[in-house]
């Protein structure tokens, strides 16, 4: 499982990656972590295109909240052709 | 005896009726407003009266009787008691209102219509009537020369009078009383009765009556030769007269003081009076009045000896009689010219006198003129010696002169025994003196009062009836004047009154609707301010809303962190007691650099907690503060070192280039210092933090960071901006940066209050205004505007 954690509190990295260390130790889970910025949703090049994700967000950030967070993700996964993406 | 007159006269008023019928002048229907017209009627007949017009006044004296009569057969038919009685008092009137017009006449013929209204009277009581019918009678009676009987009359019309208390009519009738009583020589009475009418004029404050009471005691001191109480007396009525500003009684008054005076033998005196009435009489068109100066002052020159001037004056006088049709009066003046040409021994003028004389007198039918004009003509042919002519006309003396008046009678007969004896026809002289003695016998009791009213009589019939007469009209218009003048005296003032009253009204009503509208402003105002200060209370509540709703984001955040790590702690301090346990030293030292950590996020996050409380506690507390008059310069200055030593303590590589530039022209600004001071704070703090933001991401290391801060004073309103040199705000958030916990510091640097707050502050709290200029990677310039007031 891949997980997508998008927040502006930097400090979120920490504590997901301390709170899932024994899982992200064993590979059982893969997180990444993007702040603040739209421009750093890198999705095609963060991911493999064709594995399921989940995305953990903050509801309102300086830059975007996550209505647009989710209308950018659907643009550009729309733009692979793919719409397999769930909640 | 008094129902035979009365039947007599309701005979010769049918008749007139009939005529009247003929004419057809009167209605046939008997309705109320018959009433109407006979009282119209009465009303005219009295006017018509006054005007001397007595064949109108006759008229109309008849139409009224007629058609009450009508009315009052109607209304025994209904038998209203209360309509019946109101027609018979009309009846009445137009029987009294029919003598008034036939009295000029027709003495029977006013006596019986009195006499038939006396009968009507009997029967109701209307004793108001009765007075006028009893001062018919008086008059009537006086006319007729029977004193007696009309001061019987008169009498009782007083005494009515008195009864109903009409005080006005009571002391008219006082007058006439009094003035018929002076006539008959009762002049202690008549002196009374002119006291009491006096006292009543004075009582009702009746300017007439004054003067005429004053006049008629004037004449009755005159008589009993108390000169100069009759002249004080008259001077009292001159006085009235001259404020009353009646030039015609103004003449009155000097005619009666030279009357006065001539009586006293001061014949210069009386002169001037006489000249003096004459003067103001040649101004009016009053011609008898004229006439009767003139004849006076020819008396006066006459008893003075200068019978040439009195012949001028009275020539100058006649014109006057005839242009005023006053037959009496012409023919009276030619008989006194006639004596003066004798007296200045001109038989030929003189006869031509006495031949006018006795012309106008068979014109009037006035037989005592007829034979006084017959013996100044016998004179005449006595000192021609022409006894052929002489003869006949002493016969005709004979004839006429047993019917004129007392006064004159004796002389006449003397006059014509004296003509006898000197044509030696003693016989005749004998008879005639025999009449002669028989005369002065039965005019002997007269004689006194002949005597007494030797002036009285030319008086009376001067100030009396001529004046009733001749100047009734000019007196009554005169009247009106006084009373017109004295109706729009009173109408000035009434009106004058409710002008005044209507501005009080108008001032009143407006100051009531003033001080309506200065509660419902005042209620307005304290409605207002209510409703303001709930509006205020609302919006800081809505205000405190947003801040809630945004603390329970903002402040979730820092707490979740707290939790979570030290939550997380927690486990990794489990986990390092079974790694301590296994001796896995390296394992152990990991964790604990990581708990370290933890306990370190955890302190920072607690910290922005309490930051975040802490706004929100300033931002509640706005406005708690009072207004006072600050100097914004100081104040702007004081904070702008504050906020470059605070920055300056939290980075010691911080540095700014700050110019300022105050106007000292400001004068002290009526604001809440510590809530605005915040204000500056947060924006000069923003300034520095954009500039030197812009300085360690930018990679221009020639750029240097600056901070301009100034003031200007304006007309309405002060302008302090806040300009920095950094990155500006980008377009995409420009509308977001007055909103609670919005900020572009990285997260746990900046509340995201200080600008909301700013903004609250400077809008809400001192209703100015906050905008900014901003060019991105450029500048920042924030301008705060303050309102004076």
């Amino acid at each position: 499982m891949k997980h997508l954690v998008v927040n502006d509190e930097r400090d979120i990295q920490f504590l997901f990656q301390q709170k899932y260390r024994n899982k992200i130790k064993s590979g059982k889970i893969e997180i990444k972590f993007m702040f603040n910025d739209v421009s750093e949703l890198d999705l095609p090049g963060s991911f493999n295109t064709y594995e399921e994700y989940l995305i953990w967000t903050d509801f309102n950030m300086p830059q975007m909240n996550v209505i647009e967070l989710f209308k950018e993700t659907l643009s550009r996964i729309k733009s692979y052709g793919d719409n397999r993406l769930r909640g | 005896m008094i129902i035979k007159p009365a039947s007599r006269i309701i005979l010769l008023l049918t008749g007139i009726v009939f005529q009247l019928s003929a004419q057809g002048n009167v209605q046939k229907d008997i309705n109320l407003t018959d009433t109407t017209l006979v009282r119209r009627s009465i009303e005219l007949v009295y006017t018509y009266d006054e005007n001397y017009d007595s064949d109108s006044s006759k008229y109309y004296a008849a139409q009224a009787i007629q058609l009450s009569g009508r009315l009052l057969q109607s209304a025994m038919i209904k038998s209203r008691s209360e309509f019946l009685n109101k027609i018979i008092t009309l009846k009445i009137q137009s029987y009294v209102a029919f003598a008034t017009a036939f009295r000029v006449d027709k003495l029977q013929a006013a006596e019986d219509s009195l006499m038939a209204a006396l009968l009507i009277c009997g029967e109701t009581g209307n004793t108001k009537e009765k007075g006028a019918i009893f001062d018919g009678l008086g008059k009537i009676y006086e006319l007729k020369g029977q004193n007696v009987e009309a001061l019987q009359y008169l009498r009782k019309s007083v005494e009515i009078y008195k009864k109903i208390g009409d005080l006005k009519l009571y002391s008219n009738e006082l007058i006439t009383l009094g003035v018929i009583l002076r006539g008959t020589g009762k002049y202690g009475e008549s002196l009374e009765i002119f006291i009491e009418s006096l006292k009543i004029g004075q009582q009702i404050n009746d300017s007439t009556i004054i003067i005429e009471s004053l006049l008629g005691m004037g004449f009755v001191y005159a008589f009993v030769e108390k000169f100069e109480d009759a002249l004080r007396c008259q001077r009292g009525a001159l006085e009235i007269y001259k404020q009353m500003n009646n030039s015609l009684g103004i003449a009155r008054i000097h005619n009666d003081m030279g009357v006065t005076f001539m009586s006293a033998g001061e014949l210069d005196s009386a002169l001037t009076e006489h000249q003096a009435a004459l003067n103001i009489r040649l101004n009016t068109s009053n011609y008898y009045y004229i006439y009767a100066s003139y004849t006076y002052i020819g008396d006066i020159f006459a008893d003075k000896g200068n019978i040439t001037k009195a012949i001028e004056y009275y020539e100058r006088g006649i014109p006057y009689a005839e242009k005023g049709e006053y037959k009496i009066a012409t023919e009276e003046a030619h008989q006194q010219l006639g004596s003066y040409y004798l007296m200045l021994l001109n038989p030929e003028k003189a006869m031509d006198q006495f031949k006018t004389a006795l012309k106008l007198s068979k014109e009037i039918g006035d037989p005592t003129g007829e034979s006084r004009a017959i013996m100044g003509l016998v004179k005449i042919y006595m000192t021609k010696n022409e006894p052929g002519i002489v003869l006949p006309l002493l016969k005709q003396a004979e004839k006429v002169a047993p019917s004129s008046i007392l006064k004159y009678k004796k002389d006449i007969f003397k006059d014509i025994a004296d003509a006898y004896f000197r044509l030696g026809d003693f016989k005749n002289a004998y008879i005639i003196s025999l009449k002669y003695s028989a005369v002065k016998d039965s005019a002997y009791t007269a004689e006194n009062i002949e005597k007494i009213t030797h002036i009285s009589n030319k008086l009376v019939f001067e100030n009396e009836i001529a004046l009733q007469k001749e100047s009734n009209a000019k007196l009554i218009a005169l009247n009106q004047v006084q009373i017109n003048r004295e109706r729009l005296k009173q109408n000035i003032f009434l009106f004058g009154m409710i002008l005044a009253g209507v501005l009080v009204v108008i001032t009143f009503i407006r100051f009531i609707e003033k001080k309506k509208l200065s509660k419902k402003l005042n209620e307005t105002l304290t409605n207002l301010q209510d409703t303001q200060a709930q509006l205020l209370h609302a919006e800081r509540m809505a205000s405190l809303g947003e801040l809630t709703s945004g603390i329970a984001h903002e402040i979730k955040n820092p707490l979740n962190f707290v939790n979570n790590f030290s939550e997380v702690t927690r486990e990794l301090m489990d986990e390092m007691k079974k790694e301590l346990q296994s001796k896995n030293e390296e394992v152990v030292i990991k964790l604990i650099d990581n708990i370290e950590r933890n306990l370190l996020k955890i302190n920072q996050h607690g910290k922005r907690a309490d930051s975040i409380v802490k706004g929100m506690l300033l931002h509640s507390r706005v406005s708690s503060g009072e207004k006072t008059p600050t100097d914004i310069n100081d104040l702007l200055d004081q904070y702008l070192n504050l906020a470059y030593h605070g920055m300056k303590a939290q980075n010691k590589e911080f540095n700014i280039i700050i110019e300022k530039d105050y106007d000292e022209s400001l004068e002290k600004l009526n604001v809440i210092p510590q809530d605005l001071s915040r204000a500056f704070l947060n924006l000069i703090n923003n300034a520095c933090y954009a500039a030197y933001d812009k300085l360690k991401k930018g990679g221009d290391s020639s750029f240097l960071p600056s901070l301009k801060v100034s003031t200007k004073n304006h007309k309405e309103k002060i302008e302090i901006r806040i300009t920095d040199n950094g990155n500006g705000i980008s377009k995409n958030i420009i509308d977001k940066i007055f909103q609670p916990f919005f900020t572009t510091k990285p997260s746990g640097e900046g509340t995201g209050l200080g600008l909301s707050l700013s903004y609250d502050i400077v809008r809400k709290v001192h209703g100015g205004e906050i905008n900014f200029n901003t060019r991105e990677g450029s500048y920042t310039e924030f301008i705060i505007t303050l309102p004076k007031s």
